[in-house]
């Protein structure tokens, strides 16, 4: 029973404003809770106070029921990786795990069962008397992980722990964090500013900007149903195309959302002016740029709108799928300006008012847009 | 490739200057070893460098039949244990002011190192009254104590302690370890070779010390060292003076010291950065 609540907390350095102001959170047990946001939003902070590391101002943390409230970190049942891995350079892996279980009064005899399980686990049997200097990222990185398994924590603080690993190590240790949790139960709570760790690990997100929660949600709601633009804009790759509505376009259409937006992976791209499926509004432009990334390829085009990007999966623009005529490259390479429509299924499209908020797109009526190319080229 | 780099002529030419420097810093020193192994005769001809019949009877003379080997033993006594609370002080201060927050820490710092900018003169009078007052004079206690905190120290601990990535004060807190753990268990391995340099340097200045201990200390079988030795060649009064003898027990006075040197040598110079443990 290890969920986390923070119930008003606040947190401020000296006299500037609070970086944090008064946030209620809860953490569920027994999920993978990423706190995601750009660098500044605050989340490395939420985590030190939960840890205990950083006072808090005002409000309270309570983690399994029990207030944290003058609790001394290694009091709290939370464990700890950190981005830097801070392991202790003179002692050797066994001693790193083991300084928490003395400290803790744990039996030698257990001592040693729980090291010996746990370095079976991230698999560092081998390496248990060597010292931290001579062990690789990804073995230290293990060291950090198997250093907090050990103490069979309820809750388990990760703060930015991948980032000091190349590209295929991070994509391997996301899988075996993974595993680790299922295998464990235990709390997670993570830290990162990398959407991809995020949308790939966790069981539930939580989106922060300006020490404040945007969204909170599981991945997928996260990714189809954006609270508002700041979460819109933030998820994805290359984030949603976001288009403000002027007077015009409204008339035109009749939409009544000051912002509509459509994925780059949801929209049609055309040769031409080829006509769009029924119901999807469109825009034509002209191609600006592509980017060939292997699974999938990017295009920007630009419009009267504003730059759309458009995605198209190279299995579907082989098969002649969505993509009907491939907007090839070599005409942009030639130099002459490649015209296209961009499209988007009425179903596809999510609606924003003023205040940035996400409105059901139930509420919204919408004929279809057509934006004719224009000046851009 | 290396020899490349630094052309002949100019590897020869850092060899000549750094074989200069060292002549120098050396030659009192030898000149100082042969002569206590000289005549009074011999060593008053300049002409004579080595002696023609090493005299061993003068280190046998200050060894056997002086109080030096005593004032080396009560300096050696003096500084271990001054150099060991001065770490140990030094330690518990540097570890407060560097990793614990708590109100007016800045300023406590400021005060300490502003101690630092007064003249050891002008704090003689009052410690000498203050000491006068506690009964501690003419003893090692009062010596020790109006010794127990070096500022030095504490300046040199405070960049080692900076140097110690806080995350790893962080990781000792989240696994539950006090105060007096994390110092000694987590930052001490990491700042040992500063430890060791100020033992070093802390240790020379207490040994050599000459003035303050001469003004607390008259008796003469509590003299350090540098007294000791002033003692003993005054003795004779400004002519009957050994020199020779004076010579051996100035050679033997340095001998602690330079044994000391040659054995932490290799630790002296290992700086701290080589692992602190994150990566970063």
């Amino acid at each position: 029973m290890s969920a986390i609540e923070l119930r008003g907390v606040t947190k401020r350095y000296g006299e500037n404003p609070p970086v944090i102001e008064d946030m209620d959170l809860t953490i569920a047990d027994g999920g993978f809770t990423v706190l995601l946001g750009p660098s500044g939003c605050g989340k490395s902070t939420i985590l030190r106070i939960i840890a205990g590391l950083e006072p808090h101002d005002g409000g309270s943390v309570r983690i399994g029921g029990r207030d944290m409230d003058g609790m001394a970190p290694g009091e709290r049942g939370v464990a700890m990786v950190f981005q830097n891995y801070a392991l202790y350079p003179a002692m050797t892996v066994r001693e790193n795990m083991e300084f928490g279980l003395k400290n803790m009064k744990v039996p030698k005899a257990e001592r040693e069962a729980r090291i010996a399980e746990c370095a079976r686990i991230v698999d560092l049997e081998p390496f248990l008397d060597r010292k931290p200097k001579s062990l690789s990222g990804g073995q230290r990185q293990r060291v950090a992980l198997a250093r907090a398994i050990v103490k069979k924590s309820g809750v388990f603080l990760m703060d930015e722990p991948l980032s000091n690993l190349d590209a295929k190590l991070r994509a391997q240790i996301r899988a075996d964090l993974i595993e680790l949790h299922r295998k464990l139960g235990i709390t997670f709570l993570y830290v990162t500013h990398d959407q991809v760790e995020a949308m790939s690990m966790g069981t539930e997100i939580v989106l922060l900007e300006g020490g404040a929660v945007r969204q909170k949600a599981a991945p997928t709601e996260l990714y189809d149903a954006p609270a508002n633009l700041f979460a819109a804009r933030f998820i994805g790759s290359p984030p949603m195309n976001i288009i403000e509505t002027d007077s015009k376009l409204r008339r035109d259409t009749g939409v009544d959302a000051p912002y509509i937006g459509f994925r780059p992976e949801r929209a049609w791209i055309m040769r031409g002016d080829g006509t769009p499926p029924p119901g999807a509004v469109s825009f034509r432009g002209v191609l600006a740029a592509r980017e060939l990334l292997g699974d999938r390829t990017v295009y920007k085009i630009k419009t009267d709108a504003g730059d759309i990007y458009a995605t198209e999966s190279s299995a579907s623009a082989r098969s002649g799928g969505a993509g009907e005529t491939e907007p090839g490259g070599a005409a942009l390479r030639s130099g002459r300006p490649v015209e296209v429509t961009v499209a988007a299924g009425r179903g596809d499209l999510h609606f924003f008012d003023g205040a940035e908020n996400a409105i059901p797109p139930a509420q919204v009526s919408v004929e279809v847009i057509s934006v004719p190319a224009g000046i851009c080229s | 490739m290396r020899r490349n780099l630094y052309s002949r002529p100019l590897f020869a030419l850092k060899l000549a200057v750094l074989v200069a420097i060292g002549i120098v810093m050396a030659f009192p020193f030898v000149w100082m070893a042969l002569s206590a192994l000289k005549t009074k005769q011999e060593l008053l001809d300049f002409s004579v460098f080595f002696p023609k019949d090493a005299q061993w009877g003068n280190y046998a003379e200050v060894l056997l039949r002086s109080p030096i080997p005593r004032y080396i033993a009560n300096s050696v006594f003096v500084a271990a244990v001054t150099v060991a609370y001065q770490m140990f002080s030094g330690a518990l201060l540097v570890y407060a002011v560097v990793f614990m927050e708590f109100r007016f820490r800045r300023v406590i710092f400021a005060v300490v190192l502003g101690c630092y900018m007064v003249p050891g003169a002008a704090t003689y009078i009052p410690s000498y009254i203050l000491l006068s007052k506690m009964g501690l004079l003419d003893s090692y206690t009062g010596l020790i104590v109006s010794n127990l905190v070096s500022i030095f120290g504490v300046f040199l601990l405070r960049q080692a302690f900076m140097q110690v990535p806080p995350e790893l004060y962080d990781a000792a807190r989240m696994d539950g370890a006090g105060h007096w753990k994390t110092l000694w268990r987590v930052i001490f391995p990491l700042t040992r070779p500063m430890f060791i340099s100020f033992a070093l340097i802390a240790f020379i200045t207490c040994y050599n010390n000459y003035m303050w201990p001469s003004l607390i200390t008259n008796s003469p079988e509590l003299s350090l060292v540098s007294q000791g030795l002033r003692h003993f060649f005054i003795e004779g009064g400004a002519y009957g003076t050994n020199w020779a003898v004076v010579m051996a027990a100035s050679t033997l006075v340095t001998a602690p010291l330079l044994i000391m040197s040659l054995l932490i040598q290799k630790r002296f110079i290992a700086g701290i950065g080589a692992d602190t443990g994150v990566k970063g």
